[in-house]
């Protein structure tokens, strides 16, 4: 009965901005009990908001059996072959695809346009990446990678450095997320953000807003804090324009 | 008994005849006037002094006293012979009784007098009109005669049962007594009808007022206040314009999308915040960009409240967000902190919902502007509630939603009006963003004054007094309930 072209909000289509996917960055520093989970979660929040996500895994290589970025920027391999995946969303390994990218610029910089070219169709395009990553590809650019913490100490440790090497060789500030998995061990978490908090104030001259983000088990679904967190990013996220650029990044944010 | 009638053109004659027939011993027992004159009904003093022996002697002296000086018209020898009579019968009287007898003369004479009083001109030896002496004495007359009348019934109830009369005169007195605060209560009002009823103009104007859907009241409050040497047009025209001044809008300050700001649409179930939120959206994001929107919604409760903020949003490139409690809010704010306009939907509630207060304290945070939403084809007692227990501090803000479908805007107006309410803006109908308006008091006092078809609902000019009629406040029976 309601035609897709004739409802109560045709209107808006005369004003509805160009359609780009929005770029979301999140950090990978070797902790995974906390960074998959946390990843996991959001994208399943997405796809439950009615988002088309790809994510892009820069700590995956591609392979013959596995292709990813490499082949699609090649042409010898097809998204659609990636639909028949039990989860909404496509994960691609993109490490070699990310390094030949940047290899074609003699400015070493990521053409952002290659990416929208082949995910214009997505609404959210996740780049799963260590800090050095965005670090080197996307400097002043102004995006606000997820930085994932959990509380055992090696990750506070890990997530620091990662920190460190973000803020201060790329001049990127990073959300940091503190995971909860288990709602009885919050004052732990609590310490742990602190021990962050005076760390990157005292030696790195950076005030950190952390967010506590309960993510539940994977077979517990999603949790209103990860779907608060998903929208929270969406927010953040910078469209990616087929004409976008890292510098175009930055002017609009 | 040797009384007679005489009758006679006048009172002097009729005297005449009398004292022809009964000498100077007449007695005059009543004088009437008649068609052709004056009835005398006379007899002798020998009548009376029958009737009454006490009178008889001084009657009897009288009557010789005055017997001979009567017989003293007779001539020659009887007269000197009588007349030598008298001087012995003078000689012999003492002067004691010749004293005694002058006074019943004048004793009878006096009475006489008195007699002749109830027709005081007839007795007269004055010159006065006898008609003139008529008619005082028939003005006079007829008033002894009601006295026995008027008294017999007097006394008759009188002997009547008394407490019977008591108890009927204390209800009377109570009907007397909420007769007269019923008359209180009304006299104000029927005293404006009427001189509505004598002001035509007036009258009709109220019958317009009152059939757009404006308050008994606020019609009323205009028209004692219109000039009275005033046309039928210019008084229509002094109507509207009165409605317009008092109308305000925001139509000299910038229009919501261009001020900005932090804004929560509130109001009852059903009349139209989201799709309102996505219409400012719209106009917000078609003059400075997604990027210049935020959008937040507080309900959790409606099925779908969240999916369809977010439907519009994503044509608008703007993220929806759902926040779940007043920290979850105040994050949200700061996270949008750069927007130009932030959007708060709410869930709906009836102004009597207990869950409102709590609503309301939500949105208790810095910079957050409430905008009511009205529907304009509400019901005036409807859109008072809600205005009333949605009321915040300082002036409300208001919109008024589905223009289109209201049949009459004049409950609406006359709410907005009399709650002083700021209209921010109308909505005329479902489309984003086309169908909103910036609210123009002009306007909407024309939509609301144009002829209306014909409604069951509207009344006729002999109607009104029904509007400026108090409701009962009695109770029925419980019985009368049942039946």
């Amino acid at each position: 009965m309601l035609d897709d072209f004739h409802h109560q909000g045709a209107g808006l289509r005369s004003i509805m901005p160009a359609t780009a996917p929005r770029v979301i960055a999140v950090t990978s520093h070797g902790d995974p009990s906390s960074e998959l989970p946390l990843l996991w979660s959001l994208c399943a929040s997405w796809t439950d908001l009615g988002y088309s996500v790809a994510v892009l895994d820069a700590t995956s290589a591609e392979s013959e059996t596995n292709p990813g970025l490499k082949q699609l920027l090649e042409a010898t391999y097809w998204q659609a072959d990636a639909q028949a995946e039990q989860t909404s969303w496509v994960v691609h390994p993109a490490a070699q695809g990310f390094e030949r990218l940047c290899n074609q610029n003699d400015d070493g910089k990521l053409p952002l346009q290659s990416l929208a070219s082949l995910f214009h169709q997505h609404d959210v395009i996740v780049i799963f990446a260590p800090a050095a990553f965005f670090a080197t590809f996307f400097p002043d650019s102004g995006i606000q990678p997820l930085l994932a913490v959990s509380t055992n100490e090696i990750s506070v440790l890990t997530a620091y450095h990662a920190l460190k090497q973000m803020l201060l060789n790329a001049r990127l500030r990073p959300t940091i997320i503190s995971i909860v998995s288990d709602l009885t061990r919050s004052a732990s978490t609590l310490s742990m953000n602190k021990s962050l908090q005076d760390c990157a104030m005292t030696f790195l001259g950076h005030q950190l807003n952390t967010l506590t983000v309960h993510v539940p088990s994977a077979d517990a679904g999603t949790s209103d804090d990860t779907k608060s967190l998903a929208l929270r990013l969406l927010e953040n996220a910078v469209p990616l324009y087929r004409t976008a650029t890292v510098e175009s990044l930055a002017r609009s944010h | 008994m040797n009384i007679q009638r005489f009758y006679a053109p006048t009172s002097r004659e009729a005297l005449a005849k009398a004292r022809l027939a009964f000498g100077e011993g007449t007695l005059i027992l009543s004088n009437r006037p008649t068609a052709t004159g004056v009835e005398i009904v006379a007899t002798a003093e020998d009548v009376l002094a029958s009737v009454d022996p006490s009178a008889a002697a001084t009657g009897a002296a009288a009557s010789a006293a005055r017997r001979q000086p009567a017989k003293t018209a007779t001539p020659s020898t009887q007269a000197l012979v009588e007349a030598d009579a008298d001087q012995l019968a003078m000689s012999t009287l003492s002067f004691q009784d010749y004293v005694r007898e002058r006074m019943l003369r004048r004793r009878h004479e006096a009475l006489k007098e008195q007699k002749a009083e109830p027709a005081p001109a007839i007795s007269m030896a004055t010159s006065q009109n006898f008609n003139d002496i008529i008619q005082a004495a028939r003005a006079e007359m007829p008033a002894p005669a009601p006295v026995p009348v008027r008294v017999a019934p007097a006394v008759k109830p009188q002997p009547a049962p008394a407490m019977p009369v008591q108890a009927v005169s204390q209800g009377i007195m109570d009907e007397l007594h909420a007769m007269s605060e019923l008359i209180e209560e009304k006299f104000n009002t029927l005293t404006w009808l009427g001189q509505a009823r004598q002001h035509p103009i007036q009258s009709n104007l109220m019958l317009k007022l009152i059939r757009a859907g404006f308050s008994p009241s606020l019609s009323r409050a205009i028209l004692e206040k219109m000039p009275e040497q005033i046309g039928a047009t210019e008084a229509m025209r002094w109507v509207m314009d009165v409605l317009e001044r008092n109308i305000k809008t925001d139509a000299g300050a910038q229009p919501l999308h261009e001020e900005g700001g932090i804004y929560a649409l509130i109001g009852a179930t059903g009349v139209g915040k989201t799709t309102t939120a996505a219409k400012l959206a719209g106009q917000c994001v078609q003059q400075y960009g997604p990027g210049s929107v935020g959008l937040i919604t507080l309900d959790t409760y409606r099925i779908g409240a969240h999916e369809q903020l977010r439907t519009y949003g994503r044509m608008l490139g703007v993220v929806a967000h759902l926040a779940h409690d007043q920290a979850a809010l105040q994050d949200l704010l700061g996270l949008l902190a750069n927007k130009k306009m932030i959007l708060i939907d709410t869930t709906g509630i009836a102004p009597r919902d207990p869950r409102k207060r709590g609503m309301l304290e939500v949105l208790d945070l810095p910079n957050v502007n409430r905008l009511l939403v009205l529907n304009a084809g509400g019901h005036g007692d409807t859109l008072d509630d809600v205005v009333t227990s949605f009321r915040s501090g300082g002036t409300q803000q208001a919109i008024l939603s589905k223009i289109d479908e209201a049949v009459k805007l004049g409950p609406a107006l006359d709410a907005a009006i009399r709650h002083q309410l700021l209209l921010r803006g109308v909505t005329t109908g479902q489309k984003v963003p086309e169908d909103w308006e910036p609210a123009d008091a002009a306007k909407l006092v024309r939509l609301s004054m144009r002829a209306p078809a014909k409604s069951a609902f509207d009344p006729k000019a002999s109607d009104l007094n029904f509007f400026f009629t108090q409701a009962a406040h009695s109770q029925p029976a419980q019985g009368r309930i049942h039946a």
